[in-house]
């Protein structure tokens, strides 16, 4: 029941067909459809899985795409690719997907395939061994090896392109032989980038160290510069001064120059040339120099007069620049409020008063004292006087009562005497009518 | 029975900010001497306005107010400085003292110009919001090293308050005072300004409608013509160069000026605009001795005559004055005596001689205390107020007493005599 196969037509008719499947075919997208390519790979993958302890009998029967994706996706499958390869491959990557030439079509692949697959294959056998490792670091990968070999550039592998997958095998085919002269050049990379970053990290620290010395020694350096300044640019301003004091004809600018540096922070400028309002600190005040009770200062003041005096009488001249100095610092400190005691004879009344006050009040403390023993005193006789009273009675009682003694005891004895001599007892309330001790029965005492 | 008492208050709180060594804000009286007139008046009263809020700026001055009632009210008030202006056929003299016994510096005020003057030259003038709520900041400009200058300027860092860098704001630096020195003229110029910032580096018309808002479109159809069109740049634009442009540091008073924000400082003039000319500096409270004198020099001679004169009529003043006491006191005496007889020859019953003693103890006792106090006053040498005593009684002192210097007999004299005597004050003024 043959139709007519008919051997004339029959190119064309296998031609029409062919295209009626390719163009089936350019429908699928070139990752799931080609992948006898992958079978080399494949079946090293299959016999480490089987080498391995966890291999099952069914991994066998897993379609060769599958597994392969399952490995392309399982990521830290005994990865040892150091972090620059990944970078690496990512950017090249990245590059790759770019790129025209790895967006083919199953067609293309296939014609690709069939052109190249002898070389491929050559290669792939020889270094099966080699290839497991690096299969395992590639494939599981969405990076890219760096090397570019005639292999069409690999591009991720996780976009929609099967030649990702084939460049990426034949690549793995291939780093057998780069892997040692990539790892070498990326230590060499590694040891570039330590380098500058080294290098840059050095140039901080000096920057650093130039702003703040820390050594001994620099601390020292930098205050003897420091002085060193201070005295230059004083004995500038003193040259200054004393130039322009001898020409005095010459008319001075001075008047309209303003401060070049920082102004001090004291409220009198050493320059003189410009002065704010006076600043004022939080922290610690100037602390007084110098006794501050009023008898310190008298000594003081005293010491001060006599060494002017002694002064007068050798070199008057002297004294009376030293009076002058003396007059002008007072104003001064008076103008900033602080208060000045150089006034004898007001010292000499303080003191007089201070004192009359103390002798005042230890006087007072004295009289305080002797009150509070004194009443202490009295009361401890007193009390000690009743008890005694006390005890002499029981006694004079017991005493009286054996005896019939009318003279003897004390207090209460006495009175008990005037009882018996006939006089009333003191009456007290409630106790009306005799005493239990009135009856004549003996008492037991 | 409830618990026994609890004592609370048992110790004076000290608060945190009260550092007994703190510098206390420094406070000024601003007054006049002697009739001067309404041109000074108005100088005194911008001097007043210029001091705030440090000052009393409605202080009253009564015809019989001398300077010993202002000096007495001002230890309480914590007055610390005087400023008195005087008029004489010379010209207006000012003076600037520190209260209790501080120096005193004279002043002749060349030419002045008061505020109302100014602010009418002005072409928008402002005006004040609480830019006199905070002191004025002070700038000297080359006031030399040399001892009336150091003192001068001291005297004048110290008449407003201190900055404390730490917790000042950049906000409280609203006015300035200026005084620079002229070395070929020797005088002192003073001005006050207020401070306002512009912003820097953008055309006109925006910083029109940034700063105040609204603009005015009068002959614009839209508002893209008005900050479009070419406007030139004003006189103050073009000062602001790069040298007068700073960062601010904190927020500042105005609407748009923010931290980190770049603006041209522009000082707008307030202020009375005097030419001062120092003449003297008294080491006392307008008396003393003459630590410097501009016009006049007098050899060591001179001046030791001079001192002995003065010593000389001191100790005759306290003398008189012992002898009036005494006579005052023996008159009371006598009066007491003849009232006494007076009763008993009309009937009445003599005064009770205790209630003679009471009063007379009274009136010792009190007189103790006041001389206690007196002695306390004069010894703290604080700024306490000198009741009734002795003050001008300089004759037991002898060489420590005060020296008066009258040397006022030239040009420039300015009520050097009497200078404890303020004639004059007067409420109205004409």
């Amino acid at each position: 029941m043959s139709t007519g196969f008919a051997l004339d037509g029959l190119e064309e008719r296998i031609k029409a067909h062919g295209s009626s499947f390719d163009s089936l075919l350019k429908t699928i997208p070139a990752q799931y459809y080609i992948t006898k390519e992958l079978s080399e790979e494949e079946q090293v993958l299959d016999r480490t899985e089987v080498l391995s302890s966890n291999a099952t009998p069914r991994l066998l029967s897993i379609p060769s795409s599958f597994s392969l994706q399952n490995s392309k996706y399982q990521h830290n499958k005994k990865r040892n690719a150091p972090k620059q390869d990944i970078k690496e491959r990512t950017k090249k990557a990245k590059k790759a997907k770019l790129d025209p030439e790895n967006n083919k079509s199953v067609m293309d692949i296939q014609s690709a395939m069939a052109a190249g697959s002898k070389d491929s294959e050559d290669e792939g056998e020889d270094d099966e061994e080699d290839d497991e490792e690096d299969a395992q670091m590639q494939d599981s990968d969405d990076d890219i090896v760096e090397d570019d070999s005639e292999a069409p550039v690999i591009a991720k592998s996780s976009s929609h392109n099967f030649e990702g997958l084939l460049a990426q095998v034949q690549t793995a085919a291939q780093t057998p032989a780069q892997a040692p002269k990539s790892i070498t050049e990326l230590r060499a990379k590694l040891e570039e980038r330590l380098a500058k970053l080294r290098g840059r990290r050095g140039a901080t620290a000096e920057a650093n160290a130039s702003a703040k010395p820390t050594s001994r020694q620099a601390i020292l350096e930098a205050r003897l510069k420091r002085k060193k300044d201070k005295k230059a640019s004083q004995k500038l301003a003193k040259e200054k001064r004393a130039n322009g004091g001898s020409e005095g004809l010459i008319v001075k600018e001075s008047s309209d120059s303003t401060a070049g540096g920082r102004p001090s922070a004291s409220s009198i400028n050493d320059k003189g040339e410009v002065r704010f309002s006076k600043f004022e600190f939080d922290g610690l005040q100037k602390k007084k120099r110098g006794p501050t009770d009023a008898q310190g200062q008298l000594k003081m003041v005293e010491a001060h007069n006599e060494k002017l005096a002694a002064l007068q009488v050798a070199d008057p001249e002297k004294a009376s620049a030293l009076k002058e100095k003396d007059t002008w610092r007072k104003a001064l400190q008076l103008a900033q409020g602080e208060k000045v005691k150089d006034d004898v004879k007001l010292l000499k009344k303080t003191i007089k008063r201070e004192e009359t006050f103390k002798k005042k009040s230890a006087k007072e403390w004295g009289e305080r004292k002797s009150t509070v023993s004194k009443g202490k005193d009295q009361k401890q006789k007193r009390r000690e006087e009743n008890l005694k009273s006390r005890i002499d009675a029981a006694k004079n009682k017991g005493k009286k009562e054996k005896t019939g003694d009318k003279a003897k005891g004390g207090k209460g004895g006495a009175s008990k005497g005037n009882n018996k001599k006939g006089g009333k007892p003191k009456a007290r309330a409630g106790f009306e009518g005799n005493a239990g001790k009135k009856s004549s029965k003996p008492s037991k005492k | 029975m409830g618990k026994a008492r609890k004592k609370n208050r048992t110790h004076k709180k000290v608060e945190e900010g009260d550092n007994p060594n703190a510098v206390k804000t420094p406070k000024t009286f601003v007054m006049r001497s002697g009739e001067v007139g309404h041109s000074v008046m108005g100088l005194v009263n911008d001097i007043r306005r210029l001091m705030e809020p440090n000052t009393a700026t409605k202080l009253r001055e009564r015809k019989n107010n001398r300077l010993r009632d202002f000096v007495a009210v001002a230890g309480p008030l914590g007055v610390t400085h005087f400023v008195i202006l005087s008029r004489t056929e010379h010209g207006t003299n000012m003076r600037i003292s520190r209260v209790p016994r501080g120096p005193t510096l004279s002043f002749q005020v060349k030419t002045y110009s008061l505020a109302k003057d100014i602010i009418a030259m002005q072409k928008s003038p402002k005006s004040p919001g609480l830019e006199f709520q905070v002191a004025p900041l002070l700038v000297l400009n080359n006031f030399g090293d040399s001892n009336e200058m150091k003192l001068m300027s001291t005297v004048f860092q110290n008449m407003f308050p201190p900055i404390n860098i730490q917790t000042m704001q950049l906000a409280d630096a609203r006015r300035v005072v200026l005084l620079n020195y002229n070395n070929e003229t020797k005088h002192i110029d003073f001005r006050h300004y207020n401070v306002a910032v512009k912003p820097v580096g953008i055309s006109k018309s925006i910083k029109r409608v940034i700063t105040t808002g609204v603009p005015d479109l009068q002959g614009f159809e839209d508002i893209s013509e008005y900050v479009l069109r070419g406007a030139f740049a004003s006189e103050s634009d073009v000062e602001d160069g790069p040298d007068s442009t700073v960062t601010l540091g904190q927020d500042f008073v105005g609407r748009n000026n923010r931290r980190q924000d770049q603006r041209a400082i522009k000082l707008v003039e307030l202020g009375p605009r005097m030419e001062l000319r120092l003449v003297k500096i008294q080491a006392g409270m307008c008396d003393g001795e003459v630590l410097y004198h501009d016009i006049v020099k007098r050899t060591p001679e001179e001046l030791k005559v001079q001192k002995a004169d003065r010593q000389k009529k001191m100790q005759e003043k306290a003398a008189r004055r012992k002898t009036q006491e005494q006579n005052v006191v023996k008159k009371k005496a006598e009066q007491a005596a003849e009232k006494e007889a007076h009763r008993i020859a009309t009937g009445g019953a003599p005064r009770k001689p205790e209630e003679d003693d009471e009063d007379v103890e009274a009136d010792t006792k009190g007189k103790r205390k006041r001389a206690a106090h007196d002695e306390d006053d004069e010894e703290e040498e604080e700024e306490d107020v000198p009741e009734y005593n002795d003050s001008d009684d300089y004759s037991d002192m002898g060489d420590m007493a005060p020296e008066f210097s009258d040397d006022d007999d030239n040009e420039g004299d300015f009520s050097g005599d009497d200078d404890d005597q303020m004639e004059g004050f007067s409420d109205d003024d004409e």
